[in-house]
């Protein structure tokens, strides 16, 4: 192994440590995932490259200490000092105690930082960026630079490497080779970003940490089958650290060179020596670069949708004439002379005071009560309350004449001036929002709550829309509909409303009981006045009657006492007894010579239902 | 090995102009304000669109800034009135740059920096001018006594002049989006409005109470009203009838004896007729009988009393 090997090698670690620096400071600069993701990299790299370097450093002692055994055996014949290997070769000896021992030992080590690094960066990726738009231009332009030379420098170092004796190159090589991969991947990252779309290093990110945990396993198997593979006497080991997955990664072209293999091993001839293929290889990079061409000037045609306008701008410049584009086909310089903003200006918008809401929820709605949530959030509102002297608790000395109001109020809009919309304001969908909001609260806080619930209801949607268009008409923007969809008490005592509207219901029902009372009293007391004076009639009637039978009676009965008089009295009196006596019970008590006490039981006798009742047979 | 060549040529010739462009050139946007710095010293700001040419980095520096009314919100915020009412407020604000050189010198071109140093400001004014209202001059029924657009000016006027001098940067307008009251105030008023609503309850059930008595009193009225004048023409009738009977009973006057003799016998029948119980002397007729069978005294039995 030549000395120029080990300086090749300082020259990697020295790439590598200045790349990894640029990487760090970009990574912090920029804000973006994939620029820190490549630093991680690179930063492994280097590590490898420290052990790498080293290696190569035991390699040229051993190749020196060889030329100097030989040297030493050819001038001293068969007399020599040190007759045993380990004597004779004592870098040979180091160089294999440490590919032995240190080698594996640090493999192991490589592959599990790897992995945990790979497991941290996932985990903590949420909470890293986000990219910084503005700062791109200066990235990809250092990126260009970094990537430019980590290519140069790995390049060489991996055409070296493939010359016998020097592969132990190609693990440095294959991670400077990697990091000017990586620093394209960033540029167009950085690129993306530039042109809207800094969602991209996210995602290239992820993709990074999920193939940097990929060679943490592969360098872990690769460990396992070193302990397996078979061994030749004088044949070169693998260099266990050095990984095959980054080699591939850092030479796409020995990529596409083993799938050629593939194909002429699968087809059973030189798919690769095949006229076809030799004038794709020859044309497909005229190919790649027409397609970009093409897709360059596709930028010159704008198709502006229905519901869209579009600014256009040349140089930043309004261009005058096409200032905005309607909907239809359009033709502009390419980009980046002419660009196109484009805003979905008839489209009715929709915002919400007092609530959120999301759409889930909207389809799954029912009922909607006011004791009930019927929204994602909803919001208190104050309202000014007539009743001024109401006192909320003595103790806190605070009088807030006021009531809460839960309102949902969906506003819609029309864009009726886009270049208003889009050049006044930074974000006019957020200031509309708020001055919505602030119109809302305006007008609610000179109203009554009682009368915003009931008749203002619809004048207030009305008064409430015109402010709102007054408010905005800087913004060029149409309130087309502002709705009091719902108003009403906070959910908390929502339920106290709902008994006033019952109370009112049993005062109906109150009044209802005595209507029907005074409907039923009147006619019954008509009646029983009828009752009573048909009664007092027919008892007259009947008396006069009676009084007559009994004159009639008595003239007859006079007869009867003028012919007898003592036996029509004995007669009377005791058919009258006999009559009147019937049921009745009766003592007679005979009277003797002596003085008697005698005892009655008056009593009256048990009811016979009451023996019934009982179930007991009288007689008992 | 020759067509690569070319094709690297074009490639990296392309390549080269677009970076070369990057450096050289730049684009001002209607949105934008550009203030450019030639070794970090101030060289001059851009505020029309367009493209203009500069120097590469690192000799010029471009600082690009919006150019348009920027929002500005924080949260809800608790003050006091002038009458010591708690009161929870949001203001939103519009500010925009119109000095770039000051704004980028005194807060290095960085909106956050611009939100954190406008905040202070804004809060203080907000405070300031509320604690000098009284909180019907912010919510009331009488819309000529609140002073909430007055409130709205006197915070503005309050920061545009600090804010420009400062930062090079204007407020437009400062507004209240939101009004709240703290957390124990508002269960308090829930607590007021559920008593309000209670006190419409118990209302509204007496107002039916009331309505329904009356309207049964005024039933039972007539109703006695009629029944009194039915009992009138009874006791009338009653009368009349009396007066009818009592020409059938001169007849009576013929004979007394026998009238009374009638009378009492009636009052006797009468009075036995529910349930009573008699305790008779064996010498009450006809009970006499039980002693006298087979003596002289059977016929002398005779009726008691005896006239």
């Amino acid at each position: 192994m030549e000395k120029s090997v080990e300086r090749i090698g300082l020259i990697n670690l020295a790439t590598l440590l200045l790349v990894g620096g640029c990487f760090s400071w970009m990574a912090v600069y920029s804000g973006s995932l994939t620029v820190l993701v490549g630093g991680v990299f690179v930063a492994m790299g280097f590590v490898v490259g420290c052990v790498n370097y080293f290696q190569m450093r035991l390699g040229v002692r051993e190749w020196n200490e060889r030329l100097e055994v030989s040297e030493l055996k050819r001038n001293a014949g068969d007399s020599a000092l040190f007759s045993t290997d380990t004597e004779l070769y004592p870098a040979r000896r180091a160089r294999e105690q440490f590919e032995k021992y240190f080698v594996p030992a640090f493999a192991t080590i490589l592959a599990v930082t790897q992995g945990i690094v790979a497991w941290y960066l996932w985990r903590k990726l949420p909470e890293l960026g986000p990219i910084i738009p503005g700062n791109s231009l200066l990235v990809m332009a250092l990126l260009g630079v970094t990537g430019l030379l980590l290519f140069i420098v790995g390049r060489y170092a991996a055409g070296l490497s493939r010359i016998s004796h020097q592969r132990i190159l190609q693990a440095g090589a294959s991670y400077l080779m990697l990091g000017s991969v990586l620093a394209l991947f960033s540029t167009l990252v950085e690129a993306f970003t530039w042109f809207g779309y800094p969602g991209t290093d996210k995602i290239v990110a992820q993709i990074l940490i999920i193939f940097l945990a990929v060679v943490s396993i592969e360098t872990i198997l690769g460990l396992v089958m070193e302990v397996y593979r078979p061994r030749q006497r004088g044949q070169m080991g693998r260099v266990l650290y050095e990984s095959r997955l980054i080699g591939l990664l850092g030479q796409p072209d020995g990529l596409i060179r083993t799938a050629a293999e593939a194909l002429d091993y699968q087809f059973g001839f030189k798919v690769s020596e095949t006229w076809f293929y030799r004038l794709l290889e020859r044309t497909l990079a005229w190919i790649v670069l027409a397609q970009l061409t093409l897709l360059f000037l596709s930028s010159s045609i704008v198709v502006i949708s229905p519901q869209e306008e579009a600014l256009l701008e040349r140089f930043g410049k309004p261009v005058p004439g096409k200032e905005i584009l309607q909907s239809g086909f359009h033709l502009k310089y390419p980009w980046p002379i002419d660009k196109v903003y484009r805003y979905p200006s008839r489209e009715i918008h929709t915002l919400y005071v007092g609530f959120e809401d999301d759409v889930k929820r909207q389809l799954e709605r029912e009922i909607i009560l006011w004791t009930r949530q019927h929204y994602k959030e909803e919001f208190n509102m104050l309202v000014a309350s007539k009743d001024v002297t109401t006192l909320l608790d003595s103790s806190s000395d605070q009088a807030v004449p006021v009531n809460l109001l839960s309102v949902n109020i969906p506003v819609q809009y029309r864009i009726k001036d886009v270049k208003s919309w889009l050049l006044k304001n930074e974000n006019s969908e957020v200031l509309l929002n708020n001055a919505a909001n602030r119109e809302v609260i305006r007008y609610l806080i000179n109203v009554d709550l009682e009368e915003i619930m009931a008749e203002g209801r619809l004048k207030a949607a009305e008064e409430i829309k015109v402010r709102i268009q007054k408010n905005v008409e800087d913004l060029g923007v149409e309130i087309t509909f502002v709705g009091l969809e719902g108003i009403h008490p906070p959910i908390k005592v929502a339920d106290a409303w709902e008994a006033v509207i019952g109370s009112l219901q049993e005062k109906e029902v109150s009044i209802l009981k005595g209507e029907s009372y005074a409907l039923a009293k009147v006619p019954s007391s008509h009646a029983e006045a009828t009752n009573i004076v048909l009664s007092a009639d027919s008892l007259g009637q009947s008396k006069t009657n009676i009084a007559y039978a009994q004159a009639k009676s008595f003239e007859n009965q006079e007869i009867a006492w003028k012919a007898s008089p003592s036996v029509y009295t004995q007669r009377s009196y005791l058919e009258t007894i006999a009559k009147a006596t019937q049921d009745t019970r009766k003592f007679v008590l005979g009277s003797t010579n002596t003085q008697e006490t005698i005892w009655l039981n008056l009593e009256d006798r048990l009811n016979k239902d009451l023996f019934r009742d009982l179930n007991v047979d009288e007689t008992k | 090995m020759k067509n690569r060549n070319a094709i690297s040529l074009v490639t990296g010739f392309v390549l080269a102009l677009i970076f070369a462009l990057m450096m050289f050139a730049f684009q001002v946007r209607q949105t934008d304000i550009v203030v450019v710095t030639t070794f970090g010293k101030y060289s001059r700001s851009i505020t029309d669109p367009g493209l203009y040419w500069r120097m590469p980095w690192p000799i010029q520096k471009i600082h690009r800034f919006d150019n348009r009314i920027q929002n500005f919100e924080r949260v809800f915020e608790q003050t006091s009135t002038k009458d010591a009412i708690n009161i929870l407020i949001t203001v939103f604000s519009g500010w925009k740059v119109v000095n770039p050189q000051l704004y980028l010198e005194s807060l290095n071109g960085d909106k956050l920096k611009a939100e954190a140093a406008l905040e202070p400001m804004i809060r203080n004014s907000k405070n300031a001018v509320i604690g000098q209202r009284l909180f019907s001059e912010i919510i009331s029924t009488n819309e000529s006594g609140t002073k909430f657009d007055f409130i709205e000016e006197s915070i503005l006027s309050q920061v545009k002049e600090k804010s420009l001098a400062s930062y090079g940067i204007e407020v437009d307008f400062v507004r209240i989006k939101q009004l709240g009251l703290p957390e124990s105030i508002t269960t308090k008023v829930m607590d007021r409005m559920r008593a309000e609503r209670e006190t419409r309850v118990k209302q509204f059930q007496a107002e039916g109470e009331k309505e329904a008595r009356i309207i049964r009193s005024r039933a039972d009225n007539e109703a006695n009203k009629i029944l009194a004048e039915a009992n009138a023409r009874a006791i009338e009738i009653a009368g009349q009838a009396e007066a009818e009977a009592s020409k059938y009973y001169k007849v009576l006057e013929r004979n007394p004896d026998l009238a009374i003799f009638n009378f009492r016998r009636n009052a006797l029948e009468t009075s036995l007729k529910n349930r009573t119980t008699l305790v008779l002397d064996s010498q009450t007729t006809p009970f006499n009988l039980l002693k006298s069978v087979g003596t002289n005294d059977t016929l002398s039995v005779t009726t008691e009393p005896k006239n």
